[in-house]
C-alpha cells in the first residue's frame, strides 16, 4: 500500500486555507514556542500522550524543511511530498507533519506511562462491542478490537480546532458537544457540509494528514 | 471463516453506508477514505464522519459497509473480493421450514434505504444476493431496490431467494421490465407432492400458492432457479420431482439440489433430517438423468466432489459461499479442491468429513 499525502495536494488544488492560526499551531506542536497559550496546548497534549510527544520530538529535525517556506502554502506543494513518499522505506514517521496520527498502541513504552499522567488512555479498549450485541448474520461472531486509533485522530482534530480558536475543551479524544460545535463552526466558515462530524473533507481542511 | 462484521467505532449519529477506499485521493461520492492504519485496525473518514474498524488485517479496500455507531459494529454488506454477497432484507418469514438455516424473527428492521445506497456503490459487474427471512414480504421495497439499482447500474445483477408465496397477477407487467432480466429468483420446491412440500415449509397450501406464483413469473418471463434441499423426506421424491419439473416447469433456468446445512433448525434436528447420499446415489442419479433428458439444467449444490459418483461430478460445482466454506483434514492432498464445494463451516466432523477421498 503506497503512502500518499492527501492534504498537501488538496491545498495545492485550492482546498482549505493556510490560516495564520494554523501556522501557529504547527509551531506550537512541533517547536518549543514561548507563546504561553500554545505552550499550554502542548502541555495538555503531552499529558495525554507521552508517546505522541516522543514522535513529535523525532520530527523536530524536519522542521527546518518546513520552516523554509514560511510564506503561504509553497512548502505544501505536492511534488515535494511525492519525493518523500518514494524515498521513505519502512515508513512510520511523516516528515512534514507536526501532528502525527500514527500512534502504535501496543508499544512497550505505553505501559511505562507514569500512573500520574491522567488515566492512561492508550490501554482502554475502544472498539469493544457491547456484550448485548447479537451475533452477525450467518451465526458469525462479531469482532472485538482494542484501539486508540479513533481516539488519537479525534485528539488531533481537537488540537487543530483549538489552534483555529474554535475549541477550548479538553483534548480527550471524545467527540462531545464542544467538539461538535467547533466542527460545525469550522465547517460553516470553510463552506463544508455542516455535519458536526469529522468528515473526510473536514480532515482535509483542518490539514490533518492521512497516514 | 471470513468475518462479515467488524467491531467499529464511529462518531456519526446514525447508521450509514460507505465504500472503503485505500486511495486517499478518491473523492467519489459515498467513498470513505483511509485516514490511518495501525496493526489490525483502520480508520476511515467519509461524508458522515470518522470511523475506525477492527479489521484484523483483512483487506477491506472497496468493501461497502453499513456502519452502526450505536451497536459498535460495521457490516460488510458487499465484499469487493467476493462473489457471495447477500443482502438480508428482513428476518420475517411466513413459512417455517423444518430445516431453516436462518430461523425467522418476528421483528423487521427496515434497511432498504441503506441497501439502495450500498448497491449503487457495488463493484463493477457484481451479482448481489438477496435473502431473508422472506424478501417478498416487502415486495414493493424489494422491487424498488432492484429497479432503482439496475436503472443506474446496468452492470449489476440480483439473485433473490424467495418462497414464492407473494407474487400475483398485478406483478406480471412490472416484472416484464427489462431490468428484471438481470434478476434470478431462487425458489424452493421440495416435492411434486403438495403434502410433502407443505410439510417441509410448515404452511398448508404453500404448494398451491407457489404454483400460482410460478405462473406469474412464467408470464413475466422471469428467470427462475428452483431449489430442493436434500432431506430424508425429500430424497425419495426426487425422481418424481424431476419429472414434474421437466414436464410442467421447463421454463425454469436451473434446478439446484442442495445439501442440508447443519445450522439453524437443522442443527437440533440433524439426525432426523440428514440423508446420507453416499449410501445410495440412485435417487439423485435418476433425478439428474430425468432432468437432463427434459432439458433442465440440474446441479448438485454443496456436494463434496469425492462423495459424488464420477460421471455426475461435473454437475457438482464449488457452490458453498467463501465465508462459510471449509475442508476436511483429509482434503489436504486433494487435487480437486479448487473445483469442490467443500463443506459448510458448521458441518459435523463425524460422517462424510471423515470419509473424504482426495482426488
Amino acid at each position: 500500500m503506497s503512502r500518499k499525502f492527501l492534504i498537501p495536494s488538496l491545498v495545492a488544488a485550492g482546498f482549505g486555507h493556510t490560516d495564520p492560526l494554523q501556522a501557529a499551531l504547527i509551531n506550537a506542536a512541533s517547536t518549543n514556542t514561548s507563546d504561553p497559550n500554545q505552550a499550554k496546548l502542548f502541555q495538555q497534549y503531552k499529558q495525554e500522550h507521552l508517546y505522541t510527544l516522543a514522535q513529535h520530538r523525532s520530527h523536530s529535525s524536519h522542521s527546518s524543511h518546513r520552516s523554509g517556506g514560511g510564506s503561504s502554502g509553497g512548502h505544501y506543494s505536492h511534488s515535494s511530498h511525492t519525493s518523500h513518499r518514494s524515498s521513505t522505506g519502512g515508513y512510520s514517521t511523516p516528515t512534514y507533519n507536526p501532528a502525527p496520527l500514527y500512534v502504535p498502541p501496543s508499544r512497550p513504552t505505553t505501559a511505562e506511562t507514569p500512573s500520574g499522567s491522567s488515566s492512561s488512555t492508550s490501554n482502554q479498549p475502544l472498539l469493544t462491542l457491547p456484550a448485548t450485541s447479537t451475533p452477525a448474520e450467518g451465526g458469525l461472531k462479531t469482532l472485538t478490537g482494542r484501539s486508540t486509533l479513533f481516539k488519537t485522530i479525534v485528539m488531533h482534530v481537537q488540537v487543530a480546532l483549538m489552534g483555529q480558536g474554535l475549541f477550548d475543551g479538553p483534548i480527550d479524544g471524545q467527540v462531545g458537544p464542544k467538539t461538535r460545535a467547533a466542527l460545525r463552526t469550522f465547517q460553516q466558515t470553510h463552506n463544508l457540509a455542516v455535519t458536526g462530524t469529522i468528515t473526510s473533507l473536514t480532515l482535509d481542511a483542518l490539514q490533518i494528514p492521512s497516514q | 471463516m471470513i468475518p462479515l462484521t467488524f467491531g467499529a467505532r464511529s462518531e456519526a449519529a446514525h447508521p450509514f453506508v460507505a465504500k472503503l477506499s485505500y486511495d486517499r485521493l478518491n473523492f467519489a461520492p459515498g467513498s470513505a477514505r483511509l485516514v490511518a492504519e495501525v496493526e489490525g485496525e483502520v480508520a476511515f473518514a467519509c461524508e458522515h464522519g470518522l470511523f475506525a474498524l477492527a479489521t484484523r488485517g483483512l483487506n477491506v479496500d472497496g468493501d461497502v459497509l453499513l456502519v452502526d455507531p450505536k451497536r459498535g459494529a460495521a457490516e460488510r454488506i458487499l465484499r469487493a473480493d467476493s462473489r457471495h454477497n447477500t443482502l438480508l432484507v428482513t428476518e420475517r418469514c411466513d413459512q417455517l421450514c423444518v430445516m431453516c438455516s436462518q430461523p425467522p424473527k418476528k421483528t423487521h428492521v427496515d434497511r432498504f434505504q441503506h441497501f439502495r445506497e450500498a448497491c449503487l456503490l457495488a463493484p463493477e459487474g457484481m451479482l448481489i444476493g438477496v435473502s431473508g427471512g422472506e424478501p417478498t414480504l416487502y415486495k414493493q421495497d424489494l422491487f424498488e431496490l432492484i429497479e432503482e439499482t439496475l436503472r443506474e447500474r446496468s452492470d449489476l445483477g440480483f439473485h433473490v431467494l424467495s418462497n414464492g408465496q407473494h407474487f400475483d397477477d398485478g406483478d406480471t407487467a412490472r416484472l416484464r421490465d427489462p431490468a428484471f432480466r438481470r434478476v434470478t429468483w431462487g425458489i424452493p420446491l421440495y416435492s411434486a407432492s403438495p403434502a410433502v412440500h407443505d410439510d417441509v415449509v410448515a404452511k398448508p397450501g404453500a404448494f398451491k400458492r407457489l404454483e400460482r406464483s410460478l405462473e406469474v413469473l412464467l408470464k413475466a418471463g422471469a428467470r427462475i432457479e428452483l431449489r430442493t434441499v436434500v432431506m430424508r423426506s425429500t430424497v425419495p421424491g426426487l425422481p418424481a420431482l424431476a419429472e414434474r419439473i421437466a414436464a410442467r416447469l421447463s421454463f425454469i433456468e436451473a434446478w439446484s439440489i442442495m445439501q442440508l446445512e447443519n445450522i439453524g433448525f437443522a442443527k437440533n434436528r440433524w439426525s432426523n433430517l440428514h440423508h446420507d447420499h453416499t449410501a445410495d446415489f440412485s435417487p439423485f442419479a435418476r433425478a439428474l438423468d430425468v432432468a437432463q433428458l427434459g432439458g433442465i439444467k440440474a446441479r448438485l449444490f454443496n456436494f463434496p466432489l469425492c462423495s459424488v459418483p464420477h460421471n455426475y461430478r461435473h454437475l457438482a460445482p464449488a457452490s458453498i459461499s467463501d465465508w462459510k466454506k471449509k475442508f476436511a483434514p483429509g482434503c489436504g492432498s486433494c487435487a480437486a479442491k479448487d473445483r469442490c464445494s467443500g463443506f459448510f463451516e458448521w458441518h459435523p466432523s463425524k460422517g462424510l468429513m471423515e470419509e473424504v477421498t482426495p482426488l
